[in-house]
């Protein structure tokens, strides 16, 4: 049975802004699922829907079986959420709020001291643990919600924009704990940084202007939206380079070449032989006297892909409303409709 | 029942950090701060200011009481009407994405709310009513200072769950307690366009003296006549300037005739008048008529017990006696009444027909019981008194067997009585009676079918219309509604 099941679910504010727009999604147990989209597509909403803090305009939304409501705790009793820039009491320290957060799910004092004290230190704010909460920054802030996400130890986590503030250092603390949760945890990791869905995520689910365009394995996602394209760094006169790009359009397996200052990018026929055409290109570079900084394929990049997958989108134009139907993986992660 | 279990210990954890918050809320800390101020600086200044008996305690208490209507309202605004707004970024972070029901969140802010806000009323309240009713001139009861106090706490209340329920329905704080304000301030229209202006702030802080002012009227107990003075004595405290007026109170002597007295002192430990400077006949029956005293509160002698007879004793040195007075007053009284005292309020003087069959043979058989009046209600022109027992239809039925005041104290005349056998009632039509004051019956003269003759005792009854009620009822309805409506609005909401 999938953890997360949505129906037609639909998101319209107050009758202006369309948040989210019929999204089906079911993401199966054990599964890290990057939900991606760029700012204001719907991530958000989509998982306070599923935790009942909003109401869908229309559709239903299930988690563990049960349909989500405002009052339907007992669903929120197995889900550990983190949400964006989380807020919380601010007068309240890491110690009090910790204590709060496990009395309403119910723990007793023996077991939710020793949990709130250990999830403190797991999260490094020993130092803080008696500061009040409104003179923390972004990241501290962000690990006391990491720590309330966990304090109940649930099934499912939904973390929203688990990244977003962070130093390098605390970025790659979240995203390897994601890694290490993800063993024993169904995890949702919202996020708009394409890098961080592709160190963690075994499935994706992409959400543009409140639509769910691709539900899937994140490697399906590269394969079908992949490009036979390269880009290459370059140095030169701009007579040279324009003669050495000339020279490379005209071969065999190449598709197009454009030079934009000192980046020249090269598409590739499909089913192209890389790297014969790739030798091709660098022995006439050699030749001319072009001298190439770097090569760069973008074959098998999430971003690229991700990209891709908004352009395509983009370019149904009214025929979203209807036959438009984005990429669909037949992977464990899910599938989604158009 | 680890559901039940689970449930109640997220509600109260809710409570706990609420109560915490309101705790360190400097809105609450400055609101008790200001109160201990001017409570204590006010009532030492009203108390001093009426030490000689000019600051009644209705006044005082409708002081402390109309504070919260007008003033400390304002304070209870912030308090409700902030109570969900002003933290409505991090609610759904914080608190409502955990394993609590929306229904759980709001119950705890509604009881840590009223709760805190009734605990500093209550407790303030108290402490003003108290030292109202001990230090302050008593013209108010325990009964009417709770009843007043309830009153304004239950508007209280009410304001609490309008500005919960506001604080719900409008995200921004600011916008809900101005909107609380304007509704709280300018509510007198709206209410009386809803035919409830009894229950705007206005209206309530006009009505509380009534409201809380002891309304039941003084009765002559007692007089003990000497040659030279009359000692009366009355059931409550009486207000002095009424009592030492030589006009308030008449003597006249049997034999003496009309006196007048030379002095009235007034003892308000005693609640007695000494009528001084008389100069009454030994042996003579005197008949002292206190038609011009009022209580502390303003209410007249009811004029149904606003005279008694007493004798002056025979011989110099005989203790003003009450065989004397009562063989003097009522020879009977011993048959029908064992009860009565010595003296007796002269309007209880046997009626000369009624009173006559109180020797019936009957009487002397068996049932040596004095009829008692049971219930007394009232509709817009009619009273209905209940006995408890069968009357004798004669004397039941005189009209002028029945004093009718409504308020205590002003006597409506009944047209008619109505005997009714089977359920022991006699029924006063025609009169009018104001509305929302309370009725009061003294019956006299009237015999039951054996012919004892009605007593001093429990010939009287009280039908008080439940005004409180309006205020209780009028102010909880809405308190449940709002409350309702704020939980259904919070669990429909988006956060």
């Amino acid at each position: 049975m999938p953890i997360i099941e949505t129906h037609n679910l639909t998101k319209i504010w107050a009758n202006r802004v369309i948040a989210l727009n019929g999204v089906n999604l079911t993401v199966e147990p054990g599964r890290v699922f990057g939900l991606l989209g760029p700012n204001g597509a719907g991530k958000t909403t989509l998982l306070k829907l599923l935790l009942g803090l909003q109401m869908p305009t229309a559709g239903t939304a299930r988690v563990f079986g049960q349909r989500v409501t405002p009052n339907a705790s007992g669903i929120r009793q197995r889900v550990g959420y983190l949400p964006t820039n989380p807020r919380f009491p601010p007068t309240m320290t890491p110690i009090t709020y910790l204590d709060l957060v496990g009395q309403l799910f119910g723990m007793g004092k023996q077991e939710r001291k020793p949990r709130l004290a250990s999830l403190i230190r797991a999260v490094d704010l020993l130092g803080a643990a008696s500061r009040q909460i409104r003179g923390f920054s972004t990241g501290m802030t962000t690990r006391l919600g990491i720590a309330a996400s966990l304090m109940n130890d649930p099934e499912l986590l939904l973390w929203d924009e688990p990244t977003a503030g962070l130093d390098p250092a605390g970025r790659k603390y979240t995203l390897d704990l994601i890694r290490e949760l993800g063993r024993t945890k169904t995890i949702v990791v919202s996020s708009h940084i394409l890098s961080d869905i592709d160190r963690v995520a075994e499935d994706v689910g992409v959400l543009h202007d409140g639509k769910l365009i691709y539900c899937g394995s994140v490697r399906d996602l590269k394969r079908t939206l992949a490009r036979n394209d390269v880009d290459l760094e370059v140095d030169g006169d701009d007579a040279l380079l324009d003669r050495w790009v000339g020279s490379v359009s005209r071969l065999p397996a190449v598709l197009r070449c454009e030079r934009t200052g000192d980046a020249v990018n090269v598409l590739f026929e499909p089913g192209a032989p890389l790297a014969t055409t790739m030798g091709a290109i660098l022995v006439s570079a050699s030749e001319m006297g072009v001298t190439v900084h770097s090569v760069v394929t973008t074959k098998g990049q999430t971003e690229e892909a991700f990209l891709r997958l908004l352009e395509v989108d983009q370019s149904h134009g009214f025929q979203r409303a209807y036959g438009g139907a984005p990429p669909v993986a037949n992977g464990v992660g899910g599938a989604a409709e158009g | 029942m680890a559901g039940l279990r689970r449930s109640l210990m997220a509600w109260a954890a809710l409570l706990k950090a609420d109560i915490v918050a309101l705790s360190r809320s400097w809105v609450f800390r400055g609101w008790l701060i200001a109160l201990a101020l001017t409570m204590f600086f006010g009532l030492t200044a009203a108390l001093a200011a009426g030490r000689g008996g000019a600051v009644p305690a209705s006044v005082l208490t409708t002081m402390h009481l109309s504070g919260f209507l007008v003033v400390w309202s304002m304070v209870v605004i912030v308090l409700s009407a902030g109570a969900v707004s002003l933290e409505a970024d991090m609610v759904s972070d914080g608190i409502l994405s955990r394993a609590c029901t929306r229904t759980q969140y709001i119950m705890a802010k509604l009881v840590c709310r009223a709760g805190a806000v009734l605990l500093v009323f209550g407790v303030t309240s108290g402490i003003a009513g108290y030292a109202a009713w001990r230090y302050a001139v008593a013209d108010v009861t325990p009964a009417t200072l709770a009843a007043g106090i309830l009153v304004v706490g239950l508007a209280m209340l009410m304001l609490v769950s309008l500005g919960v329920l506001l604080s719900v329905a409008l995200n921004n704080a600011v916008v809900a307690i101005i909107g609380l304000l304007l509704l709280w301030y300018v509510a007198s229209p709206v209410m009386a366009f809803l035919g409830a202006e009894h229950l705007s702030p206005a209206a309530l802080g006009r009505d509380l003296p009534a409201l809380l002012r002891d309304r039941n009227a003084p009765q002559v107990v007692q007089a003990v006549a000497t040659p030279s003075s009359v000692t009366v004595t009355f059931s409550k405290r009486l207000d002095a300037r009424t009592a030492e007026a030589p006009s308030g109170i008449s003597v006249e002597g049997s034999e003496s005739g009309l006196a007048t007295p030379g002095t009235a002192v007034y003892d308000a430990d005693r609640r007695a008048i000494l009528l001084g400077g008389l100069d009454l006949k030994p042996g003579e029956t005197v008949t002292v008529t206190a038609s011009g005293v009022t209580d502390v509160g303003g209410n007249p002698v009811s004029p149904a017990s606003d005279s008694v007879t007493a004798t002056v004793p025979a011989q110099p040195g005989e203790e003003p006696g009450k065989r004397t007075a009562q063989a003097a007053a009522d020879p009977d009284a011993t048959t029908a009444d064992p009860d009565a005292t010595t003296t007796e309020p002269a309007g209880t003087t046997p009626a000369p027909g009624p009173r006559a069959d109180r020797t019936l043979p009957s009487a002397r058989a068996g049932d040596r019981q004095a009829p008692r009046v049971l219930q007394v209600t009232a509709a817009a022109t009619a009273v209905r008194v209940v006995f408890n027992e069968r009357l004798d239809r004669e004397s039941a039925e005189i009209v002028d067997n029945y004093v009718v005041e409504s308020p205590p104290g002003t006597t409506r005349n009944p047209r008619s009585a109505t005997w009714e056998p089977t359920s022991r009632t006699v029924t006063l039509a025609g009169v009018d009676l104001p509305e929302g004051e309370t009725v009061q019956v003294t019956v006299r003269g009237v015999t039951d079918e054996a012919g004892n003759a009605i007593g001093r005792r429990g010939n009287s009854g009280r039908w008080v219309e439940v005004t409180i009620w309006k205020y209780v009822l009028g102010f909880l309805a809405p308190t449940i509604v709002f409350s309702v409506l704020a939980v259904a609005w919070f669990s429909r909401r988006d956060l």
